[in-house]
């Protein structure tokens, strides 16, 4: 149980610093940003800004709160156990290793219909999504390459 | 896979939370167990088997080509 506290405890340094690097990266290039098709798209730069920052906002929000819930956590030994079990259990991790899979299957195959339809409407958005399908696939590759030389 | 943990588990008297607990899963990794439609790692297996002072034959009855299903 040692192990798994040191684990969370770790866990919680990689999301306070994920969550100043993201408020970092937002603050340098979210505001100096100015994106050139964004008003022939009837948006307005600042538009973008507010509309960034209120997802940075949210994304730290659920970040901290999961900080501050998991330092509540490691403190109660019986909430601890309870979590452990609840994360380590080989039914969850099979479920969430299918579930994971089947989803980028189809996340895949809709972004790909997504394209060709949007081929025929805007080119832009037609390639957006072609860069996003082949980064997916990319990382994917990459992380296959990871756990196979992992295990 | 056919199991004999709830035969066991209702000879000594313990609930499927108490099973679940000694081995560290949840009680739902139980339920699928003993319905038979989850089939318990080998760790897991060793654990449960342990926990009755028994072997893993005689509570798990592995029949050839069984497995958690493809993905």
């Amino acid at each position: 149980m040692e192990k798994y506290k040191k684990s969370l405890i770790y866990s919680c340094i990689k999301l306070a610093i994920l969550s100043a690097l993201l408020i970092v990266v937002f603050l340098i290039f979210g505001t100096t940003l100015v994106i050139p098709s964004l008003p022939k798209m009837g948006y307005s730069n600042k538009d973008m800004i507010s509309m960034m920052g209120g997802g940075v906002v949210g994304f730290v929000a659920v970040e901290i709160y999961s900080i501050v819930s998991w330092l509540h956590t490691i403190k109660n030994p019986q909430k601890l156990n309870a979590m452990y079990i609840k994360t380590n259990d080989e039914r969850e991790l099979l479920i969430q290793q299918k579930t994971g899979f089947s989803t980028f299957v189809i996340v895949v195959y809709l972004l790909l219909m997504a394209a060709v339809i949007s081929s025929r409407i805007n080119s832009d958005i037609c390639f957006t999504l072609l860069v996003v399908i082949i980064a997916m696939m990319v990382i994917y590759g990459a992380s296959n390459l990871y756990y196979r030389k992992k295990f | 896979m056919h199991t004999k943990i709830q035969e066991l588990r209702k000879m000594k008297k313990i609930t499927q939370e108490e099973l679940a607990a000694a081995v560290g899963v949840s009680r739902q990794t139980i339920i699928s167990i003993e319905n038979g439609k989850y089939v318990a790692s080998l760790i897991l297996a060793y654990k449960i088997a342990r926990y009755f002072d028994s072997t893993i034959e005689e509570i798990f009855d592995f029949t050839e080509g069984e497995t958690n299903g493809k993905v």
